[in-house]
């Protein structure tokens, strides 16, 4: 990908994963709303439904790339040494891509 | 010596608009580093019930009650200031004046939201 492209790409991915982001935070805070005490049979039965699966890893997907393009921001506006700012960016990467994993084990262990 | 001093911090007053900027920054890099900390929150409560019990608990003693408070009060911040964003992207509210009056919004709202989180939490 050009490098005149990257930030057209970016704010789309950053604008869209944010929707997904709201949408998921919606209906948690809704099932939270309607079910005053959750028990873990809820929990776990609301966990176990391939649609819920499904929109959670989509959602652990948003998570990692709104925050790497949000990070990536931050780090280009506040940190000016190079060698500094790309070794932060590495260690992100790689952090943000363990937890993506990470979140999909929790749900394939459900 | 009666000369004005630029970068006089006690005259100088960040405008509104740049002040939700910023904290919608803050509270996105805060958010990042609760990921982990919801993973195994998240993890441990879907393991066993004897786990779900554990998050229970460990949720509701009072030094991690205000940290819920403080991840759900970021949450709720930077969910505000992305939605003003996206009314922006779509072509509202772009004029300085209307930009202004919605920054007030997100703080209105948050501060009513940060109440209502802390009254859930605490009351």
């Amino acid at each position: 990908m050009g490098v005149s492209q990257k930030g057209l790409h970016d704010w789309i991915i950053q604008r869209v994963s944010a929707v997904v982001l709201a949408g998921y935070i919606l209906f948690l805070t809704g099932f939270f709303m309607l079910h005053a005490s959750v028990d873990f049979m809820m929990w776990q039965k609301l966990y176990s439904n391939m649609f819920m699966q499904v929109a959670t890893m989509l959602t652990l997907l948003a998570l990692m790339w709104h925050a790497w393009i949000g990070i990536w921001a931050v780090f280009t506006d506040y940190i000016k040494c190079s060698v500094l700012r790309g070794t932060l960016e590495v260690l992100v990467l790689v952090a943000l891509f363990s937890f993506f994993f990470w979140g999909i084990t929790i749900l394939w262990s459900i | 010596m009666n000369r004005p001093l630029n970068l006089s911090l006690q005259t100088m007053r960040f405008p509104i608009t740049a002040i939700v900027s910023i904290l919608h920054r803050a509270s996105g890099v805060i958010l990042f580093l609760f990921i982990p900390v919801l993973l195994c929150v998240f993890s441990c409560s879907l393991d066993s019930p004897e786990g779900f019990e554990r998050v229970r608990a460990l949720l509701s003693g009072p030094l991690t009650t205000f940290l819920v408070w403080g991840f759900l009060a970021a949450l709720l911040y930077h969910l505000l200031a992305g939605l003003r964003h996206l009314v922006m992207d779509l072509g509202f509210a772009e004029t300085l004046t209307s930009a202004k009056a919605t920054s007030l919004t997100v703080f209105i709202l948050f501060g009513l939201g940060a109440i209502a989180l802390g009254v859930w939490l605490w009351v």
